[in-house]
C-alpha cells in the first residue's frame, strides 16, 4: 500500500542497532518522519528482528493508518514510513518473550494522539523482570498523563488475568482519549510522601505467598510512614494464566500527587533459584526507598513519557522535576532532538535540605505546539 | 365624662409573637415546617419538563464555561517583582491622598508628601508599587505600559479629616493585595521594564560628591536627562527638585554629607529615619573599637543601600558583591536611593538631628580609616562594572576573590588611573602600562575560575547532547581491522554492540543499592516523607508566625529601607510620635469587636478573592477568541468563507466493483437455496435481477459455496441472484526516473520520459486486443409467449358476474336467407345524392374555415385580456401595499404609545384610523371587480 505524499518530503532518519527501537518507531509516528534501521542484531548468531520486535511492529501497524514499514530478508534492516495514528476498539497478542510493558509503554506514547480513542485488549505476559510491569504503568503512567490533560473516565488500564513468563496468558485492556493538545505542566515541586500503597500478587502458588511479602515489604517501610496499604491480589482459574508466579509493586504518593514506584517479580518457572516472598518483599520495598532517594516529580519509568509530552505541549514552557536521567531517558533525549529539533534545558539542582535524597535535575522546555491532527472534529 | 370606649384589641401580624402564632396554627394544619417547602410538597419539585431541565442545565453549563479563562502559567519569578500600581486622575482630585491613605492602612505610618514612587509590603509574598500618575499624556501612555493595575474604579465616600475613610481604604488594600493579575496580552507582547531609578557609576558620583554639592547637582541632572525617556518626566523633576532642595539645607552637615551620600539625601526623609540613624551609630562605634568587625544586625539594609564603607575590609567586599548582583540582575527592585522625598513628623526629625549631631562628632575623628576602606571598597567595584559586565555573576564573584587574594596594591593604582580618567586629568604611562598589566593577569585569572567551575559542575546538558560522536568513533574502528588486506574480520566490537542492539528497556536498574538498614542511610530521605522535616515555607506553623511578623512591613523606595511594622510600637521615638496620631485617629475597640471585624473582613476578603477571579478578569477565553478573529482580518480582503480541516485519513485503498451471480436450486416460501460462490459474506445483502432484495443467512456444506438465503418474495428458479463486492486491487509499482535535472540549463523542458505502452501502441497503431466478453454488443431479448388465462369453471361459477369471463365467442357466417337485399339508385336520385356530396363538402370547408378563424380571434383575445389582467393585478397589488403598509404604520404608533401607557391621544385616534382604512378598501372595491 502507498504511503502519504506529505510525509515522503521530510528527511529519512537512519539508526544503527535494535536498541531503542520503541522509541525510533513511536517518535518517528508523531513526528511523521520516515526511519530506516540498519544492522539489527547483524553481527549476532541469531541476527535479525526478534519475536518480540516483530510483534511490536505488528502493533504499530494496528494502531496506525497507511503506514508502510519494509523489513529485508534476513531482518537486519527496518524501514518505516509512518502513516496515521489510528485507534479504535484492536486486540494484540504480544509476545511472551517480554511482558505486555513493553508494549503498552510505547501505546501510552501514542494514544492521546489517535484519530479515535484507543481501546486495545492485549494479551501476554503482565508481569515479569524486565520491564515495567502493568500494575506500576496503571499507578504511575496514568495519573501522569492525567497532569497533562489527558483525563476521563476511558483513561484506564484494566488487568482482566494476570500472565507470568514463561507462558503468559495475561490480558489487560487499555483504553485512552484523545486530545488535540496537551496542557504544559510546571512540576517542579514533588512534595512529601504522604502515602504508599501497593499490590502484591501471586498467580497458580499458594495464597498465603502475598501476605507474606506484604508483611515483609512493611516491616521496612512501617520505619518512615505509618500510612501502608498493601493489596494482595490473589487471582484464580481463567484468570491466573499459564505460568505460576509471584511479585509485588510499591507506589509511593507524594502530597503533590507525584508517584513514585518500586516493583518486583519472583523468578520465571524453570529459570533460576527460587525466591522467598520474604526476600522479594523486603527487596522491593528497599527499591522503592531506592527510588524515593532518587525523587523527581516522575519516577524513573516514566521520565521519557514525561519529557516526550512536555516536548508535544503547547508552545509554552513546561518545566519537570526529575531524579537521575536513566540510561533510555538520555538516548530519548537525544531522539528527541533529532526527530523534534528540541533540546531541553538541563539543570542539575542539589536539595538545600539534608534528608531529601540525591540530587535531581530540572528539566525545561518549549513544547512544539503538537496538535492532533488526525482527531476528527466534530 | 363619659368612659372613653376601649381600644379593640388588634392582633399582631408581624414580629416574633406573630411568627410564632403563624407556626403553631400551620402546625395544626399538618403544613408545618415552613421552610422546608420540597419537604412538604415534593410534587411542586419534580421535574416538569425534561426538555425545559436540559435547556435549564445546557445555559447553566454555557455561563459556566463562558467564565472560564485559558489557564496561564505562572511565570512569576520566586521573589516577584512589586505590582505597579497606578493611581489616575484629574488634579485635585484625592491621588495622593488615596496613595497615603493606603502607605497609612498597609504600613500604620503616615506619609505626608507624595514625591515619587512608593514601595510597600503588602503581603507574604507581595509588594506594591505605588505611583502616582501626573495629568499629561505622556505619563498616562508611560503607566500604562507598566501598570498591573490601572483600569479600576473605586467608589470613596467622601473625607473625614482630610482622609478617607478607614474602612473603605482598608477594603481597597484588600483588594488590591489579594487581587489576581492575569497577562494582559497587549503587554505579554509589548515588554517594558520599569526603570525608577539610574545608577551612574558609583565612583564617579563619589568622586563628584567629596568635590561638593554643586558638582553632586551637576550629575544628578545629567542622571535626569539620561532618564529623560524613562517613565515619568514628572517624577524626575520631583527628583530633581528635591536634590537641590537637599543640596541647600545640607550646608551645615558637611561632614555627614561627605561619608555618606544617602544620609545626605536622607535628610529630608522622615520615615524610619531614626532607626536607621540608630544603626549607623552603632555601626560607627563598632568601627572605632574593632577594624575586624564581622557583622551587623541590618547587613541585608545597610547593603542595600550600599554605599556603606564604614564595615571592616573583608566585610565591605562582600557588601559589595551583593549590591553588584542586586543591581545586575533586578533591575526591576526599586530602592529608590537618591530620591528620597518624604517627609516625616517635625518632631521625629528634631530628635534625629540631635543625634546625628553625635555622629558627626564621631565622624571626624574615624574618617581617615573610613576614606581607606572606601578606596579599597570601589576598586573591586570598578573592575565588577568595567571589565566583567558580559560574564556571569559568579563568575565575577569568583573574580573577585581572586583579586582580593593578589595585591591590594595593584587595585588602588587602578582606582587612581581610573579616578584621574574621570576628572579628565592627563596622566602618566607608566600608570596606565601597570594598570594594563594588571588586567591581563585578571583575564587570565578569570578564565582560570571558569575553567575550575566547569569542570567542578558537569554540565549534563553536554552529556546528553554531546555524545553523538562516539558511536561513529566505534564504526571506524571497525573499519580498520583488516586480515590480509582482503578479508576482515567479523569481529563484534563489544561496547557498540551493547548500545546498539542493547536490551530495549525503560526501568532504571538500581546499579549500587544502598544499605537501608544503616541509620544514616535512612535518614538520607527522612525529609522526603510527611513525617520528616517541612521546609520553613511550607510548615503551617512557621507559616503562621510569619503572618504575623510580616503584616503591617514596608519598603521605602526612597530609602530602601525595610521597616517593620510592629516595631513601630516598640518605643522609639518616632514610633511613639505615631501611636500618639494613630490615638487620636481611631479610638481603641474592645476586643470582641475588633474580632467581629477580623471575621468580617475575612468573609470580604474571600468575596473579594472570588470576584476578582470571576467578574473582573480581564478576558475571558471568548473574548481572546474574538479578538484574534479580528486580528485575523485583513482589511485588504474579504474572508468569504472559512474552513476547517475536519478529517484526516492516509489509507488508500483502491477497490473494483465486482458482481458475483447465482442461481436458486431449491425454493422454499421465501427461502432458498443458492449456489453462488459468496459464502464468506454471510449476512450479505443480495437481490435478484427482478429486484427481489434479500440476505445471505448461512452457507452450505454442500454443494461447495452454496448458502442458505431469505428474500422478501418468493423467488422462480428461472431468476438471477447476484451480489455486489469490491475487490481491493494493487496498484502495480512503476519506475521512472525523471532525470530532467541532470541536463544542462535551458534544456530542462526539452526531456522526455520512457514512453508509456499507450503512447507507444497509439504510434505504431497496435490496437489492443480486446476480450470478445469485455466487449458491449446489443441485447437481443426473445419475445415472451404467455399462455392464456385459464379459469377452472368451478371458479367461473363462483365468481360474481363482473369477474366471470363473458362469452366472447365469434358469430358464424350469416346463412345467404338472413342476407339483406342490395339498394340500386335511379339515376334521378343518384343526381340528388351527387349534389348533397357536393353541397356537404362545400358546407365541410366553409365550417373548417370559420373554426380556423375563430381560433385565431380567440388567440388575440386572450392575449389582450393577459395584458390587461396583468395591469389589472399590478395596480391592485401596489394599492394593497399601500394599504397595509399605513395600516402597520399605526399599528406601531399605537404599540409605542401604548408602552408608554395609554394616553388619551391614542385612544381618540383608533377609530378615525379604522374608518379611514374602511375608506380606503372601499376605494378599491370596483377595481377589484
Amino acid at each position: 500500500m502507498a504511503g502519504g505524499g506529505a510525509s515522503g518530503a521530510a528527511t529519512c532518519l537512519g539508526y544503527n542497532g535494535c536498541n531503542f527501537l520503541r522509541q525510533r518507531l513511536v517518535l518517528a509516528t508523531l513526528s511523521g518522519r520516515p526511519l530506516k534501521i540498519r544492522k539489527i542484531r547483524a553481527k549476532e548468531e541469531d541476527p535479525g528482528l526478534r519475536d518480540f520486535e516483530a510483534s511490536f511492529i505488528r502493533l504499530i501497524d494496528k494502531v496506525t493508518n497507511g503506514s508502510r514499514i519494509e523489513i529485508n530478508q534476513t531482518g537486519t534492516s527496518l524501514y518505516y514510513q509512518p502513516g496515521l495514528l489510528y485507534g479504535g476498539s484492536l486486540e494484540h497478542d504480544c509476545s511472551p518473550s517480554r511482558s505486555i510493558g513493553y508494549y503498552l509503554e510505547s501505546l501510552l506514547c501514542l494514544a492521546p494522539f489517535m484519530k479515535h480513542p484507543l481501546k486495545i485488549v492485549l494479551r501476554g505476559v503482565t508481569n515479569d523482570q524486565v520491564d515495567p510491569s502493568v500494575d506500576v504503568l496503571k499507578a504511575t503512567a496514568l495519573p501522569l498523563l492525567k497532569k497533562f490533560g489527558i483525563d476521563g473516565e476511558s483513561l484506564e488500564i484494566k488487568i482482566n488475568r494476570r500472565g507470568m513468563p514463561p507462558k503468559g496468558g495475561g490480558e489487560i485492556v487499555f483504553s485512552c482519549p484523545v486530545r488535540k493538545v496537551l496542557q504544559p505542566v510546571q512540576f517542579t515541586d514533588p512534595g512529601k510522601i504522604k502515602r504508599i500503597r501497593g499490590t502484591a500478587y501471586s498467580v497458580r502458588v499458594s495464597p498465603q505467598m502475598a501476605n507474606r511479602m506484604v508483611e515483609s515489604a512493611r516491616s521496612i517501610l512501617n520505619k518512615f510512614l505509618p500510612d501502608i496499604y498493601i493489596y494482595t491480589d490473589h487471582m484464580k482459574g481463567v484468570s491466573s494464566g499459564k505460568s505460576p508466579g509471584f511479585g509485588m509493586c510499591l507506589t509511593a504518593e507524594t502530597i503533590n500527587g507525584t508517584i513514585l514506584s518500586a516493583e518486583l517479580a519472583s523468578n520465571p518457572q524453570g529459570q533460576g533459584a527460587t525466591v522467598l516472598p520474604e526476600e522479594l518483599g523486603q527487596n522491593c520495598a528497599k527499591l522503592l526507598l531506592e527510588e524515593v532517594y532518587r525523587g523527581g516529580c516522575v519516577d524513573s519509568t516514566n521520565q521519557s513519557l514525561s519529557l516526550l509530552l512536555m516536548t508535544l505541549g503547547q508552545r509554552d514552557v513546561s518545566k519537570v522535576l526529575l531524579g537521575p536521567l536513566s540510561p533510555y531517558t538520555i538516548e530519548f533525549l537525544r531522539h528527541l532532538r533529532s526527530f523534534f529539533q528540541i533540546m531541553f534545558k538541563i539543570e542539575t539542582k542539589t536539595p538545600e535540605e539534608e534528608h531529601v535524597g540525591g540530587e535531581k535535575v530540572l528539566m525545561t522546555c518549549v513544547g512544539i505546539g503538537f496538535s492532533n491532527l488526525s482527531k476528527t472534529i466534530r | 365624662m363619659e368612659e372613653k370606649e376601649k381600644k379593640k384589641h388588634r392582633a399582631k401580624h408581624s414580629g416574633p409573637k406573630a411568627e410564632k402564632k403563624r407556626k403553631r396554627y400551620l402546625n395544626e394544619l399538618g403544613i408545618g415546617d415552613e421552610e422546608n417547602a420540597r419537604k412538604r410538597n415534593p410534587k411542586a419539585f419534580t421535574v416538569q419538563s425534561a426538555v425545559r431541565m436540559a435547556r435549564t442545565f445546557h445555559r447553566t453549563q454555557d455561563l459556566k464555561t463562558k467564565k472560564h479563562h485559558i489557564p496561564v502559567v505562572d511565570r512569576t519569578p520566586l521573589e516577584p517583582p512589586p505590582v505597579v500600581v497606578v493611581v489616575v486622575g484629574p488634579p485635585k482630585v484625592g491621588k495622593s491622598t488615596v496613595i497615603k491613605c493606603l502607605i497609612k492602612n498597609f504600613t500604620r505610618q503616615k506619609l505626608v508628601e507624595i514625591r515619587g514612587p512608593v514601595t510597600i509590603v503588602s503581603g507574604k509574598k507581595r509588594r506594591l508599587t505605588i505611583i502616582e500618575c501626573g495629568c499629561d499624556i505622556n505619563t498616562m501612555i508611560d503607566l500604562a505600559k507598566v501598570a498591573d493595575l490601572g483600569a479600576k474604579l473605586f467608589y470613596l465616600s467622601g473625607m473625614v479629616h482630610g482622609e478617607y475613610q478607614k474602612q473603605e481604604i482598608h477594603n481597597l488594600g484588600r483588594f488590591i493585595s489579594v487581587m489576581k493579575f492575569r497577562p494582559l496580552t497587549w503587554q505579554t507582547s509589548h515588554p517594558y521594564v520599569l526603570a525608577d531609578r539610574f545608577v551612574m557609576p558609583k565612583e564617579e558620583r563619589q568622586i563628584d560628591l567629596k568635590t561638593g554639592r554643586v558638582r553632586r547637582k551637576a550629575v544628578f541632572e545629567e542622571e535626569e536627562k539620561e532618564n529623560d525617556d524613562a517613565v515619568s518626566d514628572e517624577e524626575d523633576e520631583e527628583e530633581a527638585a528635591a536634590m537641590s532642595e537637599d543640596g541647600s539645607d545640607g550646608d551645615d552637615e558637611d561632614d555627614a554629607e561627605e561619608e555618606s551620600d544617602r544620609e545626605l539625601i536622607g535628610e529630608e526623609v522622615g520615615v524610619g529615619r531614626a532607626k536607621r540613624l540608630k544603626t549607623e551609630v552603632a555601626k560607627e562605634e563598632a568601627v572605632n573599637e574593632l577594624p575586624a568587625f564581622a557583622d551587623s544586625d541590618d547587613d541585608l539594609e545597610m547593603s542595600s543601600e550600599g554605599e556603606e564603607g564604614r564595615t571592616s575590609p573583608e566585610e565591605s567586599e562582600m557588601e559589595e558583591d551583593d549590591d553588584n548582583e542586586e543591581e545586575d540582575d533586578d533591575e526591576q527592585r526599586t530602592y529608590e536611593n537618591e530620591s528620597s522625598d518624604s517627609e516625616f513628623e517635625v518632631a521625629s526629625k528634631r530628635v534625629a538631628e540631635s543625634r546625628q549631631c553625635e555622629i558627626n562628632s564621631k565622624d571626624t575623628e574615624t574618617r581617615p580609616q573610613i576614606s581607606d576602606h572606601r578606596l579599597k571598597r570601589k576598586s573591586v567595584l570598578t573592575t565588577d562594572s568595567g571589565n566583567c559586565t558580559a560574564e556571569e555573576a559568579s563568575e565575577s564573584e569568583a573574580e573577585n576573590s581572586s583579586l582580593d587574594e593578589g595585591d591590594e596594591e595593584g587595585s588602588r593604582g587602578e582606582l587612581e588611573v581610573e579616578e584621574s580618567n574621570r576628572k579628565g586629568f592627563p596622566h602618566t604611562q607608566a600608570k596606565k602600562t601597570g594598570a594594563l598589566k594588571w588586567k591581563e593577569d585578571l583575564a587570565q585569572k578569570a578564565a582560570e575560575a571558569f575553567l575550575r567551575q566547569q569542570r567542578s559542575t558537569p554540565n549534563l546538558r553536554k552529556l546528553v547532547y554531546g555524545t553523538a560522536v562516539e558511536d561513529e568513533d566505534h564504526e571506524s574502528e571497525d573499519a580498520g581491522d583488516e586480515l590480509g588486506g582482503l578479508f576482515r574480520v567479523s569481529r563484534p566490537d563489544k561496547a557498540s554492540k551493547q548500545k546498539a542492539n542493547a536490551l530495549d528497556c525503560s526501568k532504571f536498574l538500581v546499579e549500587k543499592p544502598q544499605d537501608w538498614d544503616l541509620e544514616e542511610v535512612m535518614s538520607s530521605i527522612r525529609d522526603c516523607f510527611v513525617t520528616g522535616k517541612w521546609e520553613d515555607d511550607k510548615d503551617a506553623a512557621k507559616l503562621l508566625e510569619e503572618d504575623d511578623e510580616l503584616y503591617g512591613d514596608f519598603e521605602d523606595l526612597e530609602t530602601g529601607v525595610v521597616h517593620k511594622g510592629k516595631r513601630v510600637a516598640e518605643g522609639d521615638e518616632s514610633g511613639s510620635e505615631e501611636e500618639d496620631e494613630d490615638g487620636k485617629m481611631s479610638k481603641p475597640e474592645p476586643e470582641e469587636e475588633e474580632k467581629k471585624k477580623e471575621r468580617m473582613d475575612k468573609k470580604r476578603k474571600l468575596k473579594e478573592m472570588f470576584d476578582a477571579e470571576y467578574d473582573e478578569g480581564d478576558n475571558t477565553y471568548f473574548d481572546d477568541l474574538k479578538e484574534e478573529m479580528h486580528k485575523q482580518a485583513q482589511p485588504d480582503f474579504r474572508i468569504a468563507a472559512t474552513g476547517v480541516v475536519l478529517d484526516l485519513d492516509k489509507s488508500i485503498t483502491i477497490v473494483k466493483k465486482l458482481k458475483l451471480t447465482g442461481f436458486p436450486f431449491k425454493i422454499f416460501k421465501n427461502t432458498c437455496f443458492i449456489k453462488l460462490e459468496v459464502a464468506k459474506f454471510e449476512g450479505a445483502a443480495i437481490r435478484t435481477v427482478s429486484g427481489i432484495r434479500g440476505q445471505i443467512k448461512k452457507a452450505l456444506r454442500a454443494p461447495v459455496g452454496a448458502f442458505r438465503a431469505t428474500f422478501e418474495d418468493k423467488l422462480l428458479m428461472s431468476d438471477i441472484v447476484f451480489v455486489r463486492t469490491w475487490y481491493p486491487v494493487s496498484i502495480p509499482t512503476f519506475y521512472n526516473p525523471v532525470t530532467s535535472l541532470l541536463k544542462p540549463a535551458g534544456e530542462k523542458d526539452s526531456w522526455s520520459g520512457m514512453k508509456t505502452t499507450g503512447q507507444l501502441r497509439h504510434e505504431r497503431g497496435i490496437k489492443l486486443k480486446q476480450n470478445k466478453d469485455s466487449l458491449y454488443t446489443p441485447i437481443v431479448r426473445e419475445k415472451r409467449h404467455f399462455n392464456k388465462l385459464h379459469i377452472p369453471k368451478a371458479l367461473q361459477k363462483a365468481l360474481p358476474f363482473k369477474n366471470k369471463p363473458k362469452n366472447l365467442e365469434k358469430k358464424g357466417k350469416t346463412p345467404k336467407d338472413q342476407w339483406r337485399p342490395a339498394v340500386i339508385r335511379e339515376p334521378h336520385e343518384k343526381k340528388i345524392s351527387a349534389l348533397l356530396s357536393a353541397l356537404s363538402t362545400v358546407n365541410n370547408y366553409k365550417i373548417r374555415k370559420a373554426k380556423v378563424k375563430h381560433r385565431e380571434q380567440l388567440k388575440e383575445y386572450l392575449k389582450v385580456k393577459q395584458k390587461e389582467d396583468e395591469q389589472k393585478f399590478k395596480r391592485q397589488k401596489e394599492a394593497k401595499k399601500k394599504i397595509y403598509r399605513i395600516l402597520g404604520q399605526r399599528e406601531k404608533k399605537r404599540q409605542q404609545s401604548s408602552l408608554k401607557g395609554p394616553s388619551k391621544g391614542e385612544k381618540r385616534f383608533a377609530p378615525n384610523l379604522a374608518f379611514r382604512c374602511l375608506r380606503k378598501n372601499m376605494a378599491f372595491v370596483p377595481l377589484q371587480g
